[in-house]
């Protein structure tokens, strides 16, 4: 390995007025990069000051415990989803990538959807299918009398809620991963007489390890940021408990103290992630000519995968809105009027297409940084984007008031305030977008650019974003689909009088407004739908 | 046994492969001894790496029959997965599974547990890897990372060896090493190999028999010395080296071409067309300004020059000279056909020695 000492090739000029500049990239890529890490990490810089303000008694409410409970439950919670996750999702991946699935590409974009699906319209579902006094239960009784079904309060019911919205994630890492492999791998080890299941034990899983785990890890944060179902589900998490002492403003101490635990929990999850990955390198061999892989044939299989997958679907998608579709039908059958979306949509919309384009942009130099310029300055930027992944909503629209209260009046119950909490928490999914494309553009288009005259910027903008704009658009798309969805910042950070879908979902269910409440949650999923299928048949090319 | 008396290691016939419109493999016949190196050479899109996929068994024929060892293992809409083979393959790319460690690679294919321990020894011995079992494949260079996958491929005791441009991806210098290597590691271990290369010296240096495809058909196989100096077709001549092609006609028992006569073979009949075939060595060329012949490029090549020379008819020609008959280009030459030995020539595409028979 030749590594080029970084001084190589550039001539020391003496006396240059700032020695320091010349390691850096160039200004238009790490001054917009630094700022934006520097702004996202603001919530870490609001719990250090309720932390110093909370003083003596931290430590205090630290070692209650309660916080021992819900810290334990917190883990619980997000290892049980984290694990059934993933049991979904590799056989997926793995079927609607590698084999002759039939269907397979309207069930490759169909077992993504329930990406769309907002965690608390799942959760009430559960409630009111499965709970006490249910659909089933119901249902049950009419038929032998059942009185009584398994408690889905709690535990039970979170972990199967947040296991069926979350296995996406697991999945688009491991089907990215799966398509990207090189085939000849799983050739020579035919050809070196393993047989299909020995192939896919000994070669294709190990491989996937780290796509595994990057998808895990997603799985993980979401749980232990989720704050709908668990909410609903009357599981008592951090983010629940962190909601309820802001709500009834009981102790401010207490909620930031949970905030401290839950970050240090997600980064452990963080570190844990980065060792199962690895050190082994995974990457294509070479270049040659790349051949699509061959499809598995399933033979017999075939009719017992198909159930497993349209089971899969048919519970993490086809019900939920199949239920949803009831309540409507009912409502209107029973007169009620459910008028009057329009505004509510649209605020929706508008304020999500805010969030993904404030994203996009600020991920942009961001992953310049991170994908051209390896080193310190890098790597910190990087970590500073990541802190949107390990802070839930809760934390960060509590970080949002207490500056907009304290130094951004006149911006406090405005919507900046609102898309910018936006733009912190989702800032990662629009970095990791661009991170992947902008990998796949060769350096060297830039540095001919350059060769032919032409400024860093002028280059950006003329040779990276416009090769970028895949990358671009499935960012955008993501950010606009978990901004659609959020809820508890939005409800702690919306100006009064602004109702989005989320929260109006979130009031009408209070109000037990079945009807009313699924309107709007089918509205949400549609609206939600359209630009991930978008993305999702783009990709598949 | 008699080796006359075992069935051929491979054994196609009429082996077609068509993806769609494209026939990629057209009805091949081809049979490799045991024991034996067969090269398929062709330039790129020629067919030859689909027809060592058919033989891996990774593609299943869309006509014809393939037999390895004597069984038939593939037929139309017919083949056994490549895991019952016994087929060794070493890919152009290595494909060294990157989560496993040297030995782990090599062992791989190594079914019993027993016979792993002799066998990882046996073949790291034989491609001088003995001390790298532990490393990750990443940690090895290129040549060692080609070493390691062809002892993979040994490790299972493979009826047949199959390399797809195995050094396609060592640089020139690396290249013409490792090439000699892998040689004597083959003939070492005594196996029965095809190589697949669109480099016509490395087939040269490497095959005990050369089959040249075009369009997916094997247009000659032959011996390395047969393949250059009695080319079949045209392609083959051409793709074997430089070669030019002056047309002729049948002048009594001569033929006449634009650089004077030359022996006619018997199957020229009058009329028919014929071209005969020059190489650069086999043009001598004299300064002369009379001559409308005409120096237009001269390319220096250390020890000799190659001149290329357009004829008064327009037809060109190239020719050999040491490095020091320097003539500029634009210079007047005359060009004479100084072979040394008979030359071949082409009626209706078909090849015939110069010297009657």
């Amino acid at each position: 390995m030749t590594t080029a000492s970084p001084s190589r090739g550039i001539p020391e000029t003496p006396g240059r007025r700032w020695p320091w500049v010349q390691g850096l990239p160039p200004a238009v890529v790490w001054v917009p990069a630094t700022a934006v890490a520097i702004v996202v990490a603001l919530p870490i810089l609001y719990l250090a000051v309720r932390t110093a303000e909370a003083g003596g008694d931290l430590w205090d409410l630290l070692l209650r415990w309660r916080t021992a409970r819900v810290l334990l439950q917190s883990v619980a919670l997000a290892a049980t989803v984290t694990a059934g996750a993933t049991l979904l999702a590799v056989p997926l991946a793995w079927l609607t990538v590698r084999t002759d699935l039939p269907l397979r590409r309207l069930w490759s974009v169909l077992c993504v959807l329930p990406l769309v699906v907002p965690s608390y319209v799942a959760a009430f579902l559960v409630v009111v299918a499965l709970g006490p006094h249910g659909m089933l239960q119901k249902l049950l009784e009419r038929l032998w009398g059942v009185e009584r079904l398994p408690e889905v309060y709690g535990f039970p019911g979170a972990a199967l809620t947040l296991t069926f919205l979350c296995y996406p994630y697991v999945l688009l890492s491991v089907r990215g991963m799966l398509s990207r492999m090189d085939p000849a791998l799983d050739e020579a080890s035919r050809n070196l007489g393993a047989g299909q299941w020995s192939t896919f034990r000994r070669v294709t899983l190990p491989l996937l390890r780290p796509a595994i785990a990057g998808g895990a890890l997603l799985v993980a944060l979401y749980t232990l940021s989720d704050f709908g179902a668990v909410s609903i589900l009357r599981y008592e998490t951090f983010t629940w408990a962190i909601y309820v002492q802001y709500e009834g403003a009981l102790n401010r101490g207490l909620a930031s103290a949970f905030s401290l635990v839950l970050i240090v929990l997600a980064l452990a999850i963080l570190v844990a992630e980065g060792r199962v990955r690895g050190r082994a390198q995974y990457h294509r061999s070479a270049s040659g000519s790349a051949r699509p892989s061959q499809r598995v044939s399933l033979g017999r299989w075939r009719w017992p995968a198909l159930a497993f997958v349209a089971s899969v679907i048919g519970l993490g998608l086809a019900l939920p809105l199949g239920v949803l579709g009831y309540w409507v039908v009912q409502g209107l059958l029973a007169g009620q009027r459910l008028g009057l979306l329009w505004g509510t949509t649209l605020n929706s919309v508008y304020v999500s297409l805010a969030a993904a384009a404030v994203a996009v942009a600020a991920a942009m130099p961001i992953a310049g940084l991170v994908v051209r310029h390896r080193g310190p300055m890098s790597s910190a930027v990087e970590m500073a984007t990541y802190t949107g992944f390990a802070l839930p909503g809760v934390v960060v629209a509590l970080a949002m008031v207490y500056f907009g209260i304290n130094f951004l009046t006149p911006l406090y119950q405005t919507l900046f305030i609102l898309v910018f909490a936006y733009v912190m928490l989702f800032l990662p999914s629009g970095v990791n977008a661009l991170r992947a494309s902008l990998l796949q553009v060769n350096p060297r288009l830039e540095e001919a650019a350059r060769g032919l005259g032409r400024s860093p910027l002028r280059v950006m903008l003329t040779v990276t974003v416009p090769l970028l704009r895949p990358g671009i658009l499935a960012g955008a798309a993501m950010v606009f689909l978990l901004t659609m969805k959020e809820l508890p910042a939005t409800l702690i950070l919306s100006p009064i009088g602004f109702s989005t879908l989320a929260t109006s979902i979130w009031a009408t269910a209070s109000e037990a407004l079945f009807a009313r409440a699924a309107l709007l949650s089918l509205v949400l999923i549609a609206v939600t739908a359209v630009p991930l299928v978008w993305v999702l048949r783009r990709s598949e090319g | 046994m008699d080796q006359r008396l075992q069935p051929p290691a491979i054994r196609c016939f009429g082996l077609t492969k068509r993806f769609g419109e494209v026939t990629a493999v057209d009805r091949v016949d081809l049979a490799v001894e045991h024991g034996r190196r067969m090269v398929l050479l062709g330039p790129s899109g020629c067919g030859k790496t689909t027809l060592l996929r058919l033989i891996a068994g990774f593609e299943t024929p869309s006509a014809g029959t393939l037999a390895v060892g004597g069984q038939v293992v593939a037929w139309p809409q017919y083949s056994l997965p490549p895991e019952k083979r016994r087929v060794g393959m070493v890919f152009q790319d290595y494909a060294l599974f990157p989560h496993l460690v040297v030995r782990a690679n090599v062992t791989y294919g190594v079914a019993k547990a027993s016979d792993r321990e002799d066998r990882v020894r046996e073949v790291l011995g034989l491609v001088r890897l003995e001390g790298m079992a532990r490393r990750m494949p990443h940690e090895l260079s290129g040549g060692e990372q080609q070493r390691v996958a062809l002892a993979r491929a040994l490790a299972p005791r493979p009826a047949v060896v199959l390399l797809d441009e195995p050094f396609s991806n060592l640089d020139t210098r690396l290249r013409s090493r490792v090439r000699g290597e892998v040689k004597d590691i083959l003939t070492a271990a005594g196996a029965t190999c095809i190589f697949v290369t669109h480099d016509q010296e490395e087939a040269l240096f490497l095959g005990d028999v050369i089959a040249v495809m075009s369009q997916g058909r094997v247009e000659q196989v032959d011996t390395p010395e047969a393949i250059f100096h009695r080319p079949a077709t045209p392609f083959v001549a051409r793709f074997m080296g430089m070669a030019d092609f002056l047309p002729a006609s049948v002048r009594g028992d001569a033929l006449e071409t634009e650089l004077g006569l030359v022996p006619r073979p018997v199957a020229a009949a009058m009329g028919a067309e014929v071209q005969v075939m020059v190489r650069p060595d086999d043009l001598v060329l004299h300064p002369d300004e009379s001559s409308d012949a005409r120096v237009v490029e001269r390319v220096f090549q250390g020890g000799h020059y190659t001149y290329r020379v357009r004829l008064p008819s327009g037809a060109e020609v190239h020719s050999l000279m040491e490095h020091y008959h320097i003539l500029e280009v634009g210079a007047g030459v005359r060009v004479r056909l100084d072979p040394g030995h008979p030359l071949n020539c082409f009626v209706d595409g078909r090849r015939h020695a110069t010297t009657p028979v």
